[in-house]
């Protein structure tokens, strides 16, 4: 009997060994995510993982317009949503743990962007783009220049072409019109105008608890307003003799910091500028502390949130937007990076870049474009217009609206500058904004540039001197407050900052010369 | 010499209670600012944005808040971690604590200084993502509650109580025929209710005002804890206004909820944990000095 037993012990043995030969030898399953073009009238919809950034009031679950697009484009997506604030640090952990989606959402253009491609974390796109006709289309040349990496030569990622925010400021016309002054249009109007706001109690109350203006500090104090008025360049715009120089570098901007130390001796600067955060401004803005806001086109508009709440608290408070300060010549130059709002990438974890390529090339079609911005007919709007970006629809769509649609999951949010869908809750306040914004580009030059991050040398210096910044806005913020004298801010920038910068400069020319001349 | 020395305690109450009285007032005017302008109406706020008392009131903030799907999500699963996590940490407080007392456990100070190593050394954030990932917790609320349910902090306070109680009472039980577990239930576990109090309201405070774990375990939003979402809608960016978030700031602007919108979301979240509070004080005073005091 254990003769029998065990010759069924070798007999089971050797069955499982030679079944195991046979099964190395089965044909590889097909994995269901490949979208496979050929056979089939319907393939099965290509699986997508992405994390994107959007505000809390989005609701993912049950959402028809996601459902709408995963019919149209094919696709069945598995959507991350981390918080807003904490999406960097969750965006880290995603790539340090290797959990990476197929198609991510990069904010930080700046730092884990080129951090991401140099680790290979992130596909190069070069050899996809071309293939895909609506991302040639409503991406422009010089918005892909600007995700592609120095390091690498490469473009990892699409940006998402945005709206341009053509910037000024917004005022308070009822104190212009109670103090028989007009909107400023140079700086030395601009002067008056700030000094008059916090001096000659403009609101009325008998109280002189007004000032002109309030600033942020840091990056914030290059506004627009001044730097059109003293004529300063962008980054790679040339001047008279060809010269292209960083802002820093220019002659124009100690003249401009000299007319900010103006403001503040003249108090037309409010004096507790240097602690404001987030959005310190717009809340005494809004209390009817100050009289001027720097703002985007739309600021003064109703519809902007808390606008109505001001009216309320101050019948008959009037604003009118503000152009950019004319400069010496009378002219009004603005410059600005292409706007894009972060960017589209597609990791070393997708299995199907084809895929992934064909449903955003589907995201920036009409029919994409509209379904992410707008939503669904009859669900989420009554009509919308792409020609004038005007959108109807009543209260009860407009919650479902709010709820079901965010602008943050649409891959592109504006077609050369201009939005989508313009900001506005009612079709005469999106009429307004677009008027505005026709009336800014008649009377404003907004020229765009290359980000300084296409130049190498750049990135290098931000890396080598990560402190370097911020101790000259701590320089140029004494020097505005008094706490230093000019003499010692013109030492800091021509010790610490100049030697530094010489060379972001010397690369810029040559950048400029052979790229950018004559075009 | 005997007036002298009443006036000076006078003196001293005197001056007692005004530092008391300017201390409550430190700790309790923001709240009721808080509270003030969460029922105040936003243009009033712009009128008047340093009142303490309400000068016109409605609910509209308490009912734009309650709209977001978010925060009753946010209220449920709060409730959730708080109140499973705390009772799993009592349970393992007592079942861990109450052995560690015994000289006789073998291993007792190896195993404690295993605790204790855990106070000052952690794998960091990556490795406890690792951790968690491969014990399938995440998107659970699990991952919220589990990796910190047992402080080693509360270990010791509790230990330390437990160590306190008379040897006598558990050896009079042992003699009436009890065991360990009656021991635990019916001499140790009554004796250690305001231990139990303090640690539990600790914990569940701290479970309350949790929200970076889910930051990190938590990719659906409707697991996301009140505070997280509370985060969302409350805190600002802070824009460093550099060229490329210049374009960006129009929609990051427009994310900013209204002042008074924020205040009710603040009162919404604090008022279900300031409830429980009261039930509670009581031990909290007499557990405020746990493991402090011999005899």
């Amino acid at each position: 009997m254990f003769k029998t037993l065990k010759t069924t012990i070798v007999m089971i043995i050797c069955i499982s060994m030679i079944g195991s030969l046979f099964a190395g030898c089965a044909s590889k399953k097909e994995p269901e995510t490949v979208l496979n073009n050929s056979k089939t009238t319907k393939s099965e919809p290509l699986k997508i993982k992405m994390v994107n950034r959007v505000s809390a009031g989005y609701v993912l679950e049950e959402n028809p317009v996601i459902k709408r697009i995963e019919e149209l484009a094919n696709v069945k997506l598995e959507i991350e949503l981390p918080p807003r604030d904490t999406y960097n640090d969750r965006v880290n952990v995603i790539a340090a743990s290797g959990d990476l989606p197929d198609l991510l959402y990069i904010f930080d253009t700046t730092n884990q962007y080129p951090k991401f491609a140099n680790d290979k974390l992130l596909i190069p796109l070069d050899e996809y783009i071309g293939k895909y006709p609506n991302i040639l289309a409503n991406v422009p040349k010089n918005y892909l220049d600007q995700a592609r990496l120095s390091t690498t030569g490469k473009i990892h990622s699409i940006p998402r072409p945005h709206t341009a925010e053509y910037f000024g400021a917004v005022i308070r016309q009822d104190w212009l019109d109670r103090l028989n002054l007009k909107v400023p249009e140079t700086s030395e109007d601009f002067l008056k105008v700030l000094t008059a706001f916090s001096t000659q109690d403009p609101d009325g109350n008998g109280k002189q608890d007004t000032f002109g203006w309030t600033l942020h500090p840091g990056a914030a104090l290059v506004e627009t307003l001044l730097t059109s008025a003293f004529g300063i360049r962008g980054n790679f715009i040339p001047d008279k003799n060809g010269k292209v120089a960083t802002m820093e570098m220019q002659p124009e901007f100690l003249e401009m910091l000299d007319f900010y130390r103006k403001l503040y001796v003249e108090k037309a600067l409010d004096p507790e500028w240097y602690v404001n955060q987030g959005n310190s401004d717009s809340d005494k803005f809004g209390k009817g502390k100050i009289g001027l806001l720097s703002k985007y086109v739309r600021a003064h508009q109703p519809y902007e949130s808390g606008s109505d709440a001001i009216k309320t608290a101050f019948p008959g408070a009037k604003f009118t937007f503000m152009l950019p300060l004319k400069n010496k010549e009378g002219k009004r130059n603005v410059y600005g990076v292409p706007p894009t709002w972060g960017a589209w990438a597609i990791t070393s974890s997708a299995k199907n870049p084809e895929g992934i390529m064909k449903f955003m090339d589907w995201g920036f079609s009409k029919e994409g474009m509209e379904l992410n911005m707008v939503g669904i007919e009859g669900v989420t709007f009554d009509s919308f217009d792409m020609k004038t970006g005007i959108m109807k629809s009543t209260p009860e769509k407009t919650k479902t609206y709010k709820t079901y649609v965010n602008n943050a999951m649409s891959f592109i949010t504006a077609i050369g500058g201009v939005p989508i869908v313009n900001p506005g809750r009612t079709p005469e306040e999106q009429k307004t904004y677009f008027e505005d914004n026709e009336r800014y580009k008649k009377e404003v030059s907004y020229t765009l540039h290359p980000h300084i991050n296409v130049l190498a040398e750049a990135v290098q210096v931000t890396k080598d001197n990560p402190d370097l910044q911020t101790k000259m806005y701590s320089q140029i913020t004494k020097y505005i407050v008094g706490e230093t004298k000019k003499e010692d801010l013109v030492q800091f920038m021509d010790k610490d900052w100049k030697p530094v910068y010489k060379k972001v400069d010397e690369a810029m020319q040559k950048y400029y010369d052979a790229n950018l001349k004559g075009k | 010499m005997k007036t002298k020395h009443s006036m000076d305690s006078i003196f001293i109450d005197i001056f007692v209670y005004i530092g008391v009285g300017l201390f409550t007032l430190i700790c309790f005017l923001p709240f009721l600012y808080v509270f003030t302008y969460s029922i105040t109406p936003y243009a009033e706020y712009l009128k008047q944005p340093m009142n303490f008392l309400p000068r016109e009131i409605n609910f509209e903030a308490y009912i734009a808040v309650f709209q977001y799907k978010l925060i009753r999500t946010g209220f449920y699963n709060t409730f959730f971690i708080t109140i499973v996590g705390t009772i799993m940490h009592l349970f393992l407080l007592v079942c861990t604590a109450y052995p560690m007392t015994k000289d006789y456990l073998k291993g007792r100070n190896f195993l404690m200084t295993l605790f204790i190593i855990t106070m000052f050394f952690g794998g960091g954030m990556i490795p406890n993502y690792y951790l968690i990932r491969k014990l399938h917790m995440i998107n659970t609320l699990w991952s919220l509650i589990i990796p910190g349910v047992l402080s080693t902090y509360s270990l010791i306070l509790m230990k330390n109580f437990i160590n306190e109680i008379p040897d006598s009472l558990e050896e009079a039980a042992v003699i009436d025929g009890a065991n360990e577990i009656k021991v635990l239930t019916h001499i140790i576990l009554p004796l250690s209710v305001p231990a139990l109090a303090t640690l539990a309201l600790f914990y569940a405070v701290g479970q309350w005002n949790s929200f970076f774990s889910a930051t990190i375990y938590v990719t659906k939003r409707t697991l996301w804890p009140l505070q997280l979402v509370l985060r969302e809608l409350v805190v600002e960016n802070n824009n460093s206004m550099n060229e490329v978030q210049r374009s960006m700031s129009a929609e990051e602007q427009g994310a900013v909820l209204p002042f008074t919108i924020r205040m009710a979301t603040i009162m919404a979240s604090m008022l279900p944990i300031m409830c429980v509070y009261p039930f509670l004080q009581k031990y909290f005073m007499k557990g405020l000095f746990l493991g402090s005091v011999k005899g």
